[in-house]
């Protein structure tokens, strides 16, 4: 029936809105009633009317309107005292206000007002505000009338009154029958009676009760209170030790009563799913027409319920991922009858109850995802590298659409571009203790799981002490735990520099001792520690206790200092000062009395200085590890310092030198080496890294590097030569003069930053030439990641770097007056001019200029044309050193001209 | 509940809740003050603020204790020294601010009011609203609102 289309957010927010007020008005009234109103009574009562009439005249709601309009304006003339408020009024105000809510319950509900009479009621507002009220007397008995007009004498009323008492019909039949009055006189005194009732408040009696949330939400947190009283005593009657049968059954049966009543009370917090799932219908039959496709819906498990709160969390997900779905999976109807499909697709959405949580599942019978496609998107957008992409498996694949920054400009359309990915989504979800499963064929549909917990407000939780203090970790966000005794931990944590791990079945597990990031006793050892052991400052005999956390998709080991009970904890939320320590979820009472802080894990980690994204990704690279493949790069492994085993790439070296410890010289504060007609430099990772000092040699291993100079490194011993995967690992501890840490051979290996130690401890290394002069690069290359990537990572070498983001923009660039370049590095894949057309008009205008090609692509063809339009090499996107050495080459050969 | 509207023109009467900080006597409108706690045992928030003493469990309803002290800028209270708790129900959600000592509850005079004197510290005038002279000295009238501190009202928000 609803005719006119209004914006369902806009009826959400008058339907919102109008309650509130209607409950509001509704309260007012009845202190009036009992004489306890504030003084501006009226004026307020306006105000709320008036809201809703203006709205509901917006959202072309006619009945409401004409109603709220009258009720206006006889509050309008209330408000200037044109006569005095009655109750007379009042009582008329509490129709209003019952009908206009049955009304927005309607509209909600059906998105109709419904067949409701509102005509006798405006009339009545409208005569009241024409002449004020009839005159409120009590409500006369229809015996009292009846006598009062001398129809009847008291005693004929009496006995009649008897009679009534014994056979219960109505009074005025009694009477009647008695033939003591007439069928009309009774009519006309019942009459009578009727309008004086309407000048009294009605009294409202149903089968329902409506209850305030803020009401609700205090009876559960004093059901909360109950719970954790009956805690209390069963614990400390544990501890007793001769209890008594009869407490002990009492304390018992208070368990299983609190149980129901708390089961109970979760209930009336309980809504069913179709508050959400009642805009799907609408929303899939606009999405429809937008697209152009045929697509049918079916919904399952309205009824479904679940928390209050969860219904909000899961609003914005549902919806997101509804407007995927048609956007992206279901194809046009041509293209399903290509296939042999229906030509109308179908989304099923379809909510349940499944232990103990509410599965939301989300089905299409679209095109399904392409793991090939989400590799190659996920590589351009520079998510994961073309090595880690070649190693996913085809399900891992479909899981990139998780990954922050999946979400991609080309897939932004009208519906589903509005800056959120599915990241967001796994996000929103998780942050209210749920999970995300999704599932794709190609050609056959993607199915997306949501499970949702049944309520926030009591959760089953880890107690966990760090110090003498308790925390408790929801379980929802544990995994396992895990004991080292002194000796397991000695050989199993690994350190790489304040940055201990834990390697469980294989996976590396990054470690966060949680006294030490919520610093609750200081004096536990430093960072710099040289064992694992003494980083978590615990006498070695205790051990190590791990709680395996998980965080996102990854998890995480946190240490604690002891593990105490699980216990069923009501969250409280956190005074809003308190909001920013993003480590605490809320707080909670424990079952002796004190409180204790909930844990997020997630906040956790970041205050320990943990990206949770890139240890997913680590997580990931770890994993692609595994299933080898190709894409591998020649590595240098050696000891440093005290034995610190490192890498750097062989490509980076122009020699491996073993030389006689006494032919270094000291020259000032550095060391240096006569080598080959030339005074090179020596450099000591362990001065600027804590390797600790190397032992006493009489030869001196080098590693000579030529880094545009040459510069030589004093390393313990050089061990092989190793193949590594060529990925950059996103690593989480990435410390300065590192590029992060590798597994190589089983043991945890850093990836030494040559370029940056030489900087840092040769006088004027980079520097120097920079100064004279710098090599000035323009960058060409359209991912934006891509490009500030690279342009910051040249520019930390000392090259001058300017960029633009395709053929065009590059081409006039360089016609410009001021645009001065000494090279060019460009990528071949870009909207507009690409890196072909680029170089074809580079050797037109600029033949001199040197030209990279820097791309993901492979292959003698590639290389061959890069070479044949006057490239000088053709650089693998992961390969940036490399680059920087073409680069730097450049200018030596200037130099050399 | 509003006590506007009876008495004369200015004849106008307020209860305020006082209690002792650092020697000297400040105030809070008794009906902001919803009760006073002996010490009772608090649990320190790690990361926390300074001024945040620790979690204070009222009957169930969880909130954050502050140190007045600290927030005004006295100097740390001595070790076993006394102290209380006022729970201001005035803030939403509401705190519990630590106090040396709690005094009688005094009727002053809307009128005797006066804005807090140039010599008692940006710091202090934060948190000062007015001053009133009264017998034996001054009496320091604390704003409610700023205790909750530098969260911005962050309510509402529900979606």
């Amino acid at each position: 029936m609803s005719s006119v289309e209004r914006d369902p957010e806009t009826l959400e927010l008058f339907i919102e809105e109008s309650m509130e007020g209607l409950t509001r008005v509704e309260r007012l009234l009845l202190a009036a009633e009992q004489g306890t109103a504030p003084a501006d009574l009226m004026a307020r009562l306006f105000r709320d009317m008036h809201t809703i009439k203006g709205t509901s005249g917006f959202l072309a709601l006619p009945k409401i309107l004409g109603l709220a309009h009258a009720a206006e304006d006889l509050l309008s003339e209330l408000r200037e005292g044109t006569f005095p408020a009655t109750k007379a009024h009042l009582a008329r105000l509490v129709e209003v206000v019952d009908l206009l809510r049955k009304m927005v319950e309607s509209t909600r509900d059906t998105g109709d007002e419904g067949a409701f009479d509102v005509t006798g009621l405006v009339k009545a507002l409208a005569e009241m505000a024409a002449h004020g009220p009839a005159t409120a007397e009590p409500v006369p008995a229809l015996g009292a009338l009846l006598v009062d007009k001398n129809v009847i004498s008291s005693a004929q009323l009496d006995a009649a009154l008897a009679r009534q008492a014994q056979a219960t019909p109505k009074l005025g039949e009694v009477l009647v029958d008695d033939l003591a009055v007439s069928k009309e006189q009774v009519d006309e005194a019942l009459a009578e009676q009727d309008r004086a009732r309407r000048d009294q408040p009605i009294e409202r009696s149903d089968g329902t009760v409506r209850v305030s949330v803020g009401v609700l939400d205090r009876l559960m947190n004093l059901i909360g209170e109950l719970v954790l009283a009956r805690n209390q005593l069963a614990q400390s009657l544990r501890t007793t030790r001769e209890s008594q049968p009869q407490v002990q059954a009492a304390v018992q049966r208070l368990g299983h009563v609190s149980s129901d009543l708390q089961e109970q009370v979760m209930k009336t917090r309980m809504q069913p799913v179709s508050r959400v799932f009642e805009r799907i219908p609408r929303m899939v039959r606009d999405l429809s027409t937008q697209t152009g496709k045929l697509v049918g819906c079916r919904i399952e498990g309205n009824a479904t319920e679940i928390d209050k709160a969860l219904v909000e969390a899961i609003r914005d997900p549902v919806m997101h991922m509804i407007r995927n779905a048609i956007d992206h999976g279901i194809e046009s109807a041509q293209e399903r009858a290509l296939t042999g499909k229906p030509q109308m697709g179908t989304l099923s959405v379809r909510a349940a109850h499944e232990g103990g949580s509410v599965l939301i599942e989300i089905q299409d019978d679209g095109r399904g995802m392409d793991p090939a496609k989400l590799r190659a998107h996920a590589v351009a957008r520079g998510v994961i590298t073309a090595a880690e992409a070649r190693r996913l498996s085809d399900a891992d694949a479909v899981q990139l659409v998780f990954r922050p920054g999946f979400s991609t400009a080309e897939a932004v359309t009208d519906l589903s571009g509005r800056g959120v990915g599915m990241d967001v989504v796994r996000t929103h979800v998780e942050g209210s203790g749920g999970q995300v499963e999704l599932e794709s064929v190609v050609g056959r549909g993607t199915t997306i799981r949501l499970r949702m917990p049944l309520t926030l407000a009591i959760i089953p939780a880890l107690l966990v002490r760090a110090g003498t203090q308790r925390f408790a970790i929801p379980q929802a966000s544990l995994l396992e735990l895990v004991h080292l005794d002194e000796e397991a931990a000695a050989k199993k944590l690994e350190q790489v520099h304040g940055a201990p791990i834990y390697r469980l079945r294989g996976e590396v597990l990054p470690l966060v001792s949680l006294s030490q990031v919520l610093r609750i006793h200081p004096a536990a050892g430093s960072l710099g520690g040289s064992t694992a052991v003494q980083t978590f400052g615990q006498p070695a005999e205790a051990g190590i206790t791990i709680v395996v956390v998980l965080c996102g998709s990854q998890r995480y080991g946190l240490v604690v200092d002891g593990i105490e009970d699980t216990e069923e904890i009501v969250v409280k939320p956190l005074h809003p000062e308190l909001k920013r320590l993003a480590c605490y979820s809320g707080a909670t009472v424990l079952g002796d009395g004190s409180v204790s802080l909930i844990l997020e894990a997630a906040g956790v980690a970041a205050m320990a200085g943990i990206d949770v994204a890139s240890i997913r990704q680590q997580g990931s690279v770890e994993r692609a590890r595994e299933n080898t493949g190709g894409g591998t790069q020649p590595f240098v492994l050696f000891e440093a310092g005290a034995g610190v085993r490192c890498v750097v790439p062989l490509g980076m070296l122009s020699r491996l030198e073993v030389v006689a410890a006494n032919t270094l010289e000291k020259v000032g504060p550095l060391e240096v080496l006569q080598y080959r007609d030339q005074i090179v430099p020596i450099v000591r990772p362990e001065a600027v890294l804590p390797f600790g000092a190397p032992p006493a040699s009489d030869v001196q291993p080098l590693l000579v590097f030529e880094l545009g100079d040459v510069v030589a490194m004093a390393v313990t011993a050089i061990i092989d030569i190793v193949e590594l995967p060529n990925t950059e690992g996103m690593d989480p501890y990435s410390l300065p003069f590192t590029h992060g840490k590798r597994v190589v051979s089983g043991r945890t290996t850093l990836v030494l930053d040559a370029f940056a130690v030489a900087k840092q401890l040769v006088p004027g290394f980079g520097r120097e030439r920079a100064r004279v002069e710098p090599t000035r690069v323009l960058v060409v290359e359209d991912s934006v990641a891509l490009r500030s990537a690279l342009v910051s990572h040249l520019r930390a070498q000392g090259f001058i770097v300017s960029e633009a983001q395709d053929g065009n923009a590059a081409l006039a660039a360089l016609r410009g007056a001021s645009a001065a370049v000494d090279a060019v590095v460009t990528d071949i894949e870009m909207p507009g001019m690409d890196g072909w057309g680029l170089l074809t008009a580079l050797r037109r205008e600029r033949p001199t200029l040197p030209t990279f090609v820097w791309t993901f692509l492979e292959g003698p063809a590639i290389v061959d044309r890069a070479r044949s339009l006057g490239a000088r090499s053709c650089i693998h996107k992961l390969q940036r050193d490399e680059l920087a050495t073409a680069l730097l080459a450049v200018r030596r050969q200037e130099k050399a001209a | 509940m509003s006590s506007t509207h009876h008495g004369g023109e200015s004849l106008e009467r307020e209860a305020w809740a006082t209690f002792w900080l650092g020697g000297e006597m400040f105030a809070l409108r008794v009906e902001d003050v919803q009760e006073v706690l002996q010490q009772s045992p608090l649990t320190p928030v790690p990361l926390a603020p300074d001024h945040v003493v620790g979690l204070l469990n009222l009957r169930g309803q969880i909130m954050p204790a502050l140190d007045l002290r600290r927030r005004l800028g006295f100097p740390a209270r001595a070790p076993g020294a006394d102290w209380f708790l006022l729970v201001v129900r005035a803030s939403e959600p509401p705190i519990a601010v630590v106090v040396d000592g709690i005094g009688d509850v005094l009727v002053l005079p809307t009128q005797g009011w006066r804005p807090p004197p140039p010599t008692l510290g940006v710091e202090r005038r934060r948190f000062v609203g007015a001053i009133c002279p009264i017998e034996a000295g001054v009496v320091l009238g604390l704003r409610v609102e700023a205790l909750g501190a530098e969260s911005p009202d962050s309510r509402g928000g529900s979606r």
